[in-house]
């Protein structure tokens, strides 16, 4: 297991820290490298926060997943704060990822997250099958052995099978001939690294 | 009203403002009395809005207020007041509705904008047995001028001359200093350079000075004149770190951390105009800053310890 990357988790134990200051709760639901990073998968320097999706809370438990745009005003303004103070880029915790939302998710994907919470701040982990899924995406989004989601995925270590489930969900989202042929193309490559690793 | 208990650092500040506040009050012979002398520039509204926050820590402030009440209300500007009130806490705010339903008990009706009072009630007389304002030591400069030229800009923004010892100063740093506006302290200066009393430069914008060797020559003064304090802003500054420190009483320490960022770029002004040096918070992440933060703070309570 690698180990967490330090600075992204202080960042956002300190979001947690002004929140719960202000008696004040949020969950967001996490992908990419911080969610990778936090669950100890992958250890690399996280330069941000991927926010795919927002929590509703009811009695301080999560009840369901929502788009996350807007986010609250409470966690801008904590997050502004924490950008300011360990010197941070002001979108440093970002929704960009947010659009993943409208073209669909892993089914059961809400089931299958693992809840941390930093004080008023409760973080969504995406599980391990749905970050390959996204990385597979994401990885043939950005081809080339040496990208950092192609890398994330070999780390992720697939098996035959889950890559399978992968490649299938990843060529849901763009039906493109072109596109498809990427994704086959890095699905194979991977299976070819990780035979040769194991 | 409750004594408040503040943490440690923010006690420290708390208690040399007290003693500053107390040093001037002597200085003022007021029934305070006190081995050292104020040696900057008292400035009446500032002391008096310090007295006001302070009286909780320092019982003995209430019953001067209510002899400056009666005894100095006339020579305080209403509106000035008013301005510097603004921003303070609503406990300082009440204590000035009732400093000014004190003074109009005086007999000053100048303060019913503040007063809630309706209508002035029978007069009240000072105790035979008060003492009286004393304004012949130099850190009253402020308010013998007042009572020689009137309660207002004109007066305080020579005051500020004085201290400044004959240097060039701005409109923008009269207006920072006095705390009236900069239109107002245009039309004061140029009147009075119009008048001889102080000198404009050629340049643009004008800039003005006091001759201190003629003004020393007529008010009986030596120089140097006692310097300028930017008490308004020290006292903003001082309600602030005891926010923070209420605010943040319990609160984790990156919390406090941060929050004490806040003060230190809100009141950043308050730190460099007084010349007291104190790092800049945006060299320091994460957590970090809180250590020097309170060590802004001891050296805000030095200063004051040292300047009263």
């Amino acid at each position: 297991m690698a180990s967490e990357q330090p600075g992204m988790h202080a960042a956002l134990a300190a979001v947690g820290e002004l929140l719960e200051h202000e008696n004040e709760e949020c969950a967001v639901v996490v992908l990419g490298g911080t969610a990778l990073t936090l669950q100890g998968l992958v250890s690399r320097v996280t330069r941000d926060v991927d926010v795919v999706a927002m929590g509703e809370i009811t009695d301080g438990k999560v009840t369901a997943i929502i788009p996350p745009d807007p986010l609250p005003d409470s966690l801008i303004r904590a997050v502004s704060r924490v950008a300011r103070d360990f010197g941070l880029p002001r979108d440093w915790l970002n929704t960009v990822v947010a659009a993943q939302w409208r073209t669909g998710m892993p089914d059961g994907f809400e089931e299958r997250l693992h809840w941390r919470t930093m004080g008023g701040l409760h973080l969504g982990l995406l599980d391990r099958m749905d970050l390959i899924f996204f990385k597979l995406f994401a990885a043939a989004d950005q081809a080339g052995p040496q990208s950092k989601h192609y890398q994330d995925l070999i780390a992720l270590e697939p098996t035959v099978a889950e890559l399978d489930a992968a490649t299938k969900w990843v060529l849901l989202q763009d039906a493109s001939t072109a596109f498809s042929a990427i994704v086959r193309e890095v699905a194979d490559h991977a299976r070819t690294d990780l035979r040769r690793s194991r | 009203m409750p004594e408040r208990i503040y943490g440690e650092v923010a006690e420290k500040a708390v208690r040399a403002a007290a003693h500053a506040v107390w040093v001037q009050w002597a200085t003022l012979g007021s029934m305070a009395s006190a081995a050292k002398r104020a040696t900057s520039i008292i400035d009446p509204e500032a002391l008096t809005l310090f007295s006001l926050m302070l009286r909780s820590h320092e019982r003995r402030l209430a019953e001067i207020i209510s002899w400056w009440a009666v005894s100095g209300a006339a020579t305080l500007s209403v509106q000035r007041i008013r301005n510097m009130s603004r921003n303070l806490p609503a406990e300082v705010r009440q204590g000035l509705v009732e400093f000014a339903d004190a003074a109009i008990r005086g007999g000053d009706l100048r303060w019913r904008s503040i007063s809630k009072a309706r209508k002035k009630a029978g007069a009240e007389i000072p105790s035979t047995d008060a003492p009286d304002l004393r304004l012949d030591r130099p850190p009253a400069l402020m308010l013998r001028l007042r009572l020689g030229i009137g309660v207002g800009v004109k007066a305080d923004a020579l005051t500020y001359l004085l201290a400044s010892q004959g240097e060039w100063q701005s409109v923008k740093s009269i207006a920072t200093a006095t705390v009236y506006s900069p239109r107002a302290v245009k039309r004061a200066v140029d009147e009075m350079a119009a008048a001889g009393l102080l000198k404009a430069s050629a340049s643009q914008p004008a800039e003005y000075r006091a001759d201190i060797t003629t003004w020393g020559r007529l008010l009986h003064i030596k120089p140097p004149v006692p310097r300028w304090r930017f008490w308004n802003s020290a006292l903003e500054l001082l309600t602030a770190i005891v926010e923070w420190d209420s605010r943040t009483s319990g609160a984790t320490r990156y919390v406090r951390s941060s929050m004490a960022r806040d003060v230190a770029e809100t009141h950043r002004e308050a730190f460099r105009l007084n010349r007291i040096g104190v790092p800049d918070p945006s060299f320091v992440q994460e957590d970090d800053y809180l250590e020097q933060f309170e060590q802004s703070v001891l050296s805000f309570a030095g200063w004051l310890g040292e300047i009263a």
